[in-house]
């Protein structure tokens, strides 16, 4: 290569034009900064260290385990004597613990417990004169349910008479659970009137129905293949964090539905809102927690709330949490779009994994500038965010971000497919959308769709 | 604008006290450096309205990293990297989601002109902009860091954990590279 080409190469790399930004956008971007920015606690080095030593020993003590009972059952010569089997006796509980340990800890302390007694700790409760979400179950059903899917998911996570200690063990936790969860509830009733909150406390995830499970081979072989098929399931499923439906086929069955020239039934809105809301996994961190407030399209009356989380190379963890908690001082009644059920507890994977939830606020009549609208908090293993949104970070439908402004179109237009007609103001909303955004199909898609929706007869 | 060297020491005090929950300081932070990361990515792009999206996309994401940020490198470096980062993903997306419709959505396009079409650009920056966005990654990243981005050498050396003869070299791979595309486009 010359030094004049080069020299001409260089010349035009660092000659290109650029535009100026936006005149808004210096606005849009302050109005992100998070309320407590930087507050992150520091990683407690002591803790840390702490932690790492115990973990590595755990690590050591299980492989040295796994190695002296592969070794033990895959002997050729061993001989059903005496001595022998009572030897196999002592190593078969050993498996037991090793495999239903995590299972009991996964089923023991978080959902319940800490859900309870975060309804108990706070000051903030449902009044009974606030309206709820409605489909929101109450407290105690919702934590019901959360321990409902534990049982579930273990049921067929550990597919062998092993684990089935850890169901039945879950079980009588979950009763246990019930119990201190209608408590719960009770002191929600006792302190009715208190400043207020809807809804939303739970833990982690992906709660997919899973086949039924094959029938046990040898102990040894469960050693090595529980845990790992069913999360892979888990993975692979049409859950996302949190419980969260994130079901890849759903906008097309809809699509298909529509050039049928049928209304679609039972829509998965919330799949759907995630199909927008696409997978955006951070770089910089395991996971990503962004939450957008916006007025809504179709009502200037009520505000849109985004909470998105996006795990990039999280760990694998049992115990991450997200909440999302208003504040009746500003709230009159909280709604989550297409919510089928609510967050429930379990297994997140180390796979990148996304949920998307869209939330439509009717705020009070008098909203002050600084009152706050909603915590969020998500918890995870050596990690808590807690975002706090005040009203005054409300911005124009009309200039939030492009994953907003798509998720929550589809999320509304999704909701309508339930109704006998689809307003025509939809579609206006999404050619407005294809004509201001950059589109590599995703906005066509919804524009198309949401136009075959409205010319449906009724 | 990018920040100067000489205000090193300011932007330590700057990130101490968005450590400390300023918010103010955040502000001027972003005031500070909002205009190089849009350019930066605009010229990634190739479009005004995307790059401010993705802008904001990158100071939400940055806001969430900035506990873990250790000040080692400058912090427009930091925030580069992020930017950097969020157009990859942001052109790697439509094949992750496209692959999972129904085969036939995919071919139902606006035929009205593309994103690119709509530039205010030469023909010829396009063709060079395309061209850089075809070498290989590690190159990729160095020539648009260091021409687009406006991160001297060294500072690429230092995030890219490698000397800055290994920079230069790279720049030298990716000049010869980008000179066999072009001249490939032109015949």
């Amino acid at each position: 290569m010359s030094k004049e080409r080069k020299a001409e190469l260089q010349r035009k790399l660092a000659m290109t034009a650029v535009p100026r930004p936006p005149a808004d956008l210096l606005d849009r971007i302050k109005a992100d900064i998070p309320a407590d920015v930087g507050m992150t606690p520091e990683r407690d080095p002591v803790l840390w260290r702490s932690t790492l030593v115990m973990r590595v020993a755990a690590s050591l003590m299980l492989l040295v385990t796994t190695g002296l009972v592969t070794w033990r059952v895959l002997q050729p010569d061993v001989r059903p004597s005496a001595p022998v089997t009572a030897q196999r006796e002592r190593i078969v509980p050993a498996i037991t613990r090793s495999v239903t340990r995590p299972a009991e800890e996964k089923v023991e302390a978080p959902p319940v417990a800490e859900t309870a007694s975060r309804v108990q700790a706070s000051p903030i409760v449902v009044p009974q004169s606030v309206p709820v979400a409605a489909p929101a179950k109450p407290a105690a059903s919702m934590v019901e349910s959360a321990e409902a899917d534990e049982v579930r998911d273990f049921a067929a996570l550990e597919d062998s008479s092993v684990t089935q200690t850890a169901v039945m063990e879950s079980t009588r936790r979950a009763d246990a659970a019930d119990s201190r969860a209608e408590r719960a509830a009770e002191r929600i009733t006792v302190t009715a009137g208190a400043p207020a909150v809807t809804e939303v406390a739970a833990s982690a995830p992906a709660s997919a129905p899973l086949p039924p499970p094959p029938p046990p081979p040898a102990m040894a072989a469960q050693r090595t293949t529980i845990g790992k098929a069913a999360r892979k399931e888990l993975a692979s499923g049409n859950r996302g964090l949190f419980g969260v439906s994130v079901d890849r086929s759903e906008f097309a069955r809809v699509q298909q539905s529509l050039a049928a020239g049928q209304r679609p039934a039972d829509v998965d809105v919330e799949a759907i809102i995630n199909h927008f809301a696409m997978h955006m996994p951070s770089a910089e961190s395991p996971f990503l927690l962004t939450t957008e407030l916006t007025s809504a399209p179709m009502d200037p009356e009520r505000l849109l709330l985004r909470v998105s989380v996006d795990t990039g190379k999280a760990a694998p963890t049992d115990a991450a949490r997200l909440s999302v908690t208003f504040s009746s001082d500003a709230i009159v009644d909280a709604r989550r779009l297409g919510r089928s059920e609510a967050l429930t507890t379990g297994f997140v994977s180390k796979e990148p994994a996304t949920a998307t939830l869209i939330y439509e606020l009717t705020p009070r009549a008098t909203l002050p500038r600084e009152a706050v609208v909603a915590t969020v908090e998500l918890e995870w293993p050596a990690h808590k965010n807690s975002v706090t949104i005040i009203a005054d970070q409300a911005s124009a439908w009309s200039r939030a971000t492009r994953r907003h402004r798509l998720s929550t179109l589809a999320g509304l237009w999704a909701e309508s497919l339930a109704q006998p007609s689809t307003n025509p103001r939809l579609e206006s909303l999404a050619r407005q959308l294809q004509a201001t955004l950059p589109d590599e199909g995703l906005i066509t898609d919804l524009e198309k769709a949401i136009e075959a929706s409205v010319r449906l007869p009724r | 604008m990018m920040l100067p060297d000489e205000a090193r020491s300011d932007e330590k005090s700057l990130l101490a006290a968005i450590r400390a929950g300023d918010r103010t300081a955040a502000e001027e932070l972003v005031e500070r450096t909002y205009e190089a990361v849009f350019a930066s990515i605009c010229r990634l792009c190739g479009d005004r309205e995307l790059a401010a999206d993705l802008t904001q996309e990158t100071y939400q994401k940055a806001w969430a990293a900035l506990p873990r940020f250790d000040g080692r490198s400058q912090l427009f470096t930091w925030l580069y990297r992020i930017a950097y980062t969020t157009f990859l993903n942001h052109i790697r997306r439509p094949r992750r989601v496209t692959s999972l419709d129904e085969p036939d959505a995919i071919e139902v396009r606006d035929e009205r002109p593309s994103a690119e079409a709509m530039l205010a650009e030469s023909e010829e920056a396009g063709r060079l902009r395309n061209a850089v966005l075809q070498l290989p990654e590690d190159l990729r990243f160095t020539v648009t860091a260091h021409f687009w981005g406006g991160l001297p050498v060294r500072e690429i050396a230092e995030i890219e954990s490698i000397t800055t003869v290994a920079i230069r070299k790279r720049l030298h791979k990716a000049f010869t590279i980008l000179e066999s595309i072009l001249d490939e486009e032109v015949r």
